[in-house]
């Protein structure tokens, strides 16, 4: 998997809305890493240098962080149905985007906003919420987690849907409603460094939980008998996957069906140790999404497809063959 | 008397009592006259028969109801759209939600005509208004000829072909000497037009809008495209570099917005020349008469050296147009 992430940005690199000569866009990625001026003509490295380069990192980055919090919330719950947004992670992120760009957030606020923050702070709110109805006596009940989660994010769907549909601006409607299929058109490289930053810290202490992802999935007392703090872990999870999934669809909108079908991917391809599922979700959760991502600036040539659908259509048919194929086990 | 013999004889009095009521309600088909009024063939290609002239139009289309204004019919409308944002002289009349359709609003207004426009509304509503008993006509405005054709019509149906037909000779004749002014040569700019700053939704070939743009004397890069309404993506908008961009992007600085959403876009001429165009969206974006405005106020700001005003050489010459 590690040794297909390089070839997989390059055809990342390679392929766009726009055809650019293979050697000439690896000649210029190169001067660029070298600190050479490009060689080419300006707009041709400006569409490599400043729209594909940071397209392709931003997809292998939303890609990953939402394949490992996928696993996260798998394990947290232990529910094999589990992705990034069950517990209303994306209904607030899109309730947020839609209030702002509705210019329904109060003045005093807005002013302070933008789009990316506003869903992201939305993400929070709604986790903030789960996280307080979920809380009793000092433990979480992972029934009321799911629960919580799935009727905010019904909540807040409506509440995107009311305010989208009481628009009376027909382009800010479009605009919401293009973010809510997802898509890395317009990512610059001032999006990365918090998104990359977050994705691999969250994958860092992933990793370290990986044997205690492991007990827990065989429930919570058998954990806490493992001497797993049981407790403890699944704040920890519910933090780190609120923070990971807030972030990058706070940037790429709301992508479905990659935190959902890669952790089982992967499960199929190594095991369910999450030693070995954690960077194996990272890895071809981050190649899918490039791919994915090529086909939807291929499919409609100079045009943009949401790339949620292109994830859907694709990845859909390809994980029902490897369930098909494989030994799967979930737990 | 045992149960299941009440029960036997309820039942039919029961049934004979539901079907009275219901034909009671049900209300009283109209007669249709003899003669149809009228017998037109609308923009879907149907055939709907007028038995009488009408009185009281409502308009589900803000482009119906421009063409209502065109053709001269104004006074015999009822109602129009929510979306009908500039109809300011129609303030007092009621507005009626179109998407979705607000049927019980129309049918309380009790029209003798509902006026769509093929373009937006849902076909599949005509069957719901000949099940009323209520004609609809969905006028053509998929080509600026098949605007002045339903203009044509609409003066027809309203009694007022002598303004429809008036309108339409003008509406051509100005077309004509825009076309005219923008057929100099040297003047076509490449262009793109884009809806919005934010989204880069935009028009491709076969579109009314590259039509305007077109007469306006551009040269619009999206022609390629086969669909109607394609989604550009930002590097080609890029490798294309538009010498213009217009859009619908109301009163906000155009250029802050669209370097906001797509900051690679410095460095396109239209952005470096400050070639960016805003056209109000109820000229552009509704197919109708409006649109031969949207197209000279596109050829005026582009070039404006086209339309200059000549100062008279002597106190005799009154001032002309190129």
């Amino acid at each position: 998997m590690i040794l297909g992430v390089v070839p997989v940005l390059g055809i990342g690199m390679a392929f766009g809305a726009v055809s650019l000569p293979l050697g000439f866009t690896m000649r210029t990625v190169l001067e660029a890493l070298t600190g050479a001026a490009p060689s080419g003509g300006d707009r041709m490295a400006d569409i490599i240098l400043q729209i594909r380069l940071p397209r392709t990192l931003a997809a292998f980055v939303v890609g990953s962080g939402l394949s490992m919090t996928g696993v996260a919330m798998q394990a947290l719950v232990r529910n094999p149905l589990a992705d990034p947004y069950v517990l209303g992670i994306s209904g607030g992120a899109s309730a947020g985007a839609s209030l702002f760009y509705m210019g329904l957030i109060p003045g005093f606020l807005a002013g302070r906003l933008d789009m990316s923050l506003a869903a992201f702070l939305g993400a929070l709110l709604v986790i903030s919420l789960v996280y307080m109805i979920a809380r009793s006596d000092g433990r979480l009940s992972v029934s009321r987690l799911l629960l919580a989660g799935v009727a905010l994010a019904a909540f807040m769907s409506a509440v995107s849907a009311f305010v989208t549909f009481a628009s009376e601006d027909a382009n800010k409607t479009r605009a919401v409603l293009f973010w809510l299929m997802g898509s890395f058109s317009g990512i610059t490289w001032s999006d990365l460094p918090v998104a990359s930053t977050v994705t691999l810290l969250g994958g860092g202490i992933l990793l370290g939980f990986s044997r205690s992802l492991d007990a827990l999935l065989s429930g919570e007392d058998q954990a806490r008998s493992l001497g797993v703090s049981v407790e403890q872990m699944k704040k920890t999870l519910i933090v780190v996957s609120a923070l990971v999934t807030g972030v990058l669809v706070s940037i790429a909108g709301a992508i479905g069906f990659v935190g959902l079908i890669i952790p089982h991917s992967v499960r199929g391809l190594v095991g369910i140790r999450h030693h070995w599922v954690v960077p194996g979700s990272f890895f071809l959760g981050g190649t899918f999404m490039v791919l994915a991502d090529t086909l939807s600036q291929i499919l409609l040539p100079g045009q943009q497809l949401p790339v949620g659908i292109v994830t859907a259509l694709c990845g859909v048919p390809f994980f029902l063959v490897l369930l098909r194929r494989t030994d799967y086990q979930f737990k | 008397m045992s149960q299941s013999a009440m029960r036997r004889r309820t039942l039919p009095a029961l049934s004979i009592l539901v079907c009275s009521l219901l034909c009671g309600c049900a209300s009283e088909p109209r007669k249709p006259a003899e003669t149809p009024f009228m017998t037109l063939t609308d923009g879907l290609e149907r055939t709907v028969n007028l038995q009488n002239p009408p009185q009281r139009v409502v308009s589900i289309a803000p482009g119906a109801t421009h063409i209502m204004r065109a053709a001269g019919g104004l006074s015999s409308l009822v109602a129009i759209t929510s979306a009908d944002y500039r109809e300011q002289d129609l303030a007092g009349l009621p507005r009626i939600s179109a998407l979705p359709l607000d049927l019980e609003a129309i049918v309380a207004l009790d029209p003798d005509l509902v006026l769509a426009s093929d373009q937006v509304n849902d076909p599949s509503h005509a069957d719901l208004f000949d099940a009323l008993d209520i004609p609809i006509v969905y006028l053509g405005s998929a080509s600026w000829e098949a605007v002045l054709a339903s203009i044509r019509m609409t003066g027809d149906m309203m009694g007022t072909s002598e303004q429809a037909t008036s309108m339409v000779d003008s509406l051509a004749k100005k077309r004509d000497e825009l076309m005219a002014k923008t057929a100099a040569p040297g003047v076509r700019p490449t262009a793109v037009f884009l809806i919005s700053p934010i989204q880069s939704y935009s028009f491709g070939a076969g579109s009314y809008v590259l039509d305007l743009m077109r007469w306006a004397g551009l040269d619009p890069i999206t022609s390629s495209f086969d669909t109607p309404a394609p989604v550009l993506d930002d590097e080609w908008v890029l490798m294309h570099n538009p010498d213009v961009i217009i859009g619908s992007f109301g009163e906000d600085d155009a250029k802050d917005a669209l370097l906001n959403h797509h900051p690679t876009w410095q460095s396109l001429d239209a952005i470096r020349n400050d070639r960016i165009f805003s056209i109000p969206a109820a000229d552009i974006l509704t197919p109708g008469p409006r649109n031969l405005q949207a197209a000279s106020q596109m050829a005026r700001s582009i070039h404006p050296h086209l339309f200059e005003v000549v100062a008279p050489r002597t106190g005799n010459e009154s001032l002309t147009t190129k």
